[in-house]
């Protein structure tokens, strides 16, 4: 029980860094691509690992086989949303931030 | 597609083997979530998934693209399984990398659009890629023409994957035995007037 919940801890102490790496790279980078990477992909990242961490912690029961439902529902749904965000916006034009525009003082 | 192949494909659609696959993996779903085992439970449920596959026809009638299909037959389950778990480690490893730039005071990002084409034998080849391309930090598919993928990807040691044709060359190997290279016209584009 008590190596359980050791492990359930660790992989929940790194979905939390994870998570709260997305919310840095939101206010850090610079433009809508970059900032979409971190909203999108850390955040996933970091609800699979506190999800699996819960999963450690309930065991094989209802509930567990409940949460890694939950864990593929995420993972299938995510890179969707992302990805109609990004197509979208390039479709309207939305130029993406590149090192050079920056140094030439362009607009992003 | 035209003619008989497409009609052939719709009919597998609805044959009485993929319906009933439907039925049992939806009825499974329901028995997990509501976990009861009693008659009434049961019957709620059978309705339900009824209701589901009827509102599911037109969903199912409709043809999104030429090949179109439900089935799986060519997909390589232990090969499926293996890339599940390869992909989660490319992950968890991408996922520290990103994490080290964005942490970093000088956050070293250098932003650039890539653009390579893909021989792929299906289009479920295709959706898989480009959704395990977005899953990974770092990269994200935008769009997705024939078989043009447009990635936007947040530095240069994140494509490093697709430059090797690691990851596309694991997508074709679930569907197909023979090893050969996928992607072609492989495009790095770094400034706004290439676009």
């Amino acid at each position: 029980m008590a190596i359980q919940n050791i492990i359930c801890i660790i992989l929940v102490v790194i979905g939390i860094v994870f998570m709260l790496m997305g919310s840095i790279g939101i206010l850090r980078l610079p433009d809508f691509y970059s900032r979409s990477h971190a909203t999108s992909k850390s955040d996933t990242l970091g609800i699979l690992f506190v999800i699996s961490g819960l999963v450690v912690y309930e065991g094989f029961t209802l509930s567990g086989i409940k949460l890694i439902l939950i864990i593929l529902f995420i993972a299938l749904a995510n890179p969707i949303g992302t990805h109609a965000l990004a197509r979208s916006a390039l479709q309207r034009g939305l130029k993406p931030f590149f090192n050079d525009s920056a140094k030439k003082g362009g607009k992003s | 597609m035209t003619g008989p192949p497409a009609t052939n494909k719709l009919m597998s659609k609805f044959s009485f083997f993929s319906i009933t696959l439907s039925f049992i993996s939806l009825m499974l779903f329901w028995i997990a979530m509501s976990g009861f085992l009693d008659a009434i439970h049961l019957t709620f449920g059978v309705l339900s998934v009824g209701g589901v596959l009827m509102l599911n026809y037109q969903l199912k009638k409709h043809r999104f693209y030429t090949d179109d299909m439900d089935n799986l037959d060519e997909l390589r389950l232990f090969r499926a399984a293996y890339y599940f778990f390869w992909l989660i480690y490319q992950i968890i490893i991408a996922g520290f990398h990103v994490l080290g730039i964005i942490l970093r005071p000088s956050m070293p990002i250098e932003p650039s659009i890539i653009k390579f084409r893909v021989d792929l034998p299906s289009s479920h080849a295709k959706m898989i890629l480009g959704n395990s391309i977005t899953l990974t930090p770092g990269t994200l598919t935008i769009d997705i023409e024939g078989d043009l993928f447009i990635v936007h990807s947040l530095d240069d040691a994140s494509f490093e994957s697709l430059k090797n044709d690691e990851m596309p060359r694991q997508v074709l190997q679930l569907f197909d035995k023979e090893d050969r290279s996928v992607i072609r016209d492989f495009e790095i584009i770094k400034s706004a007037e290439e676009i």
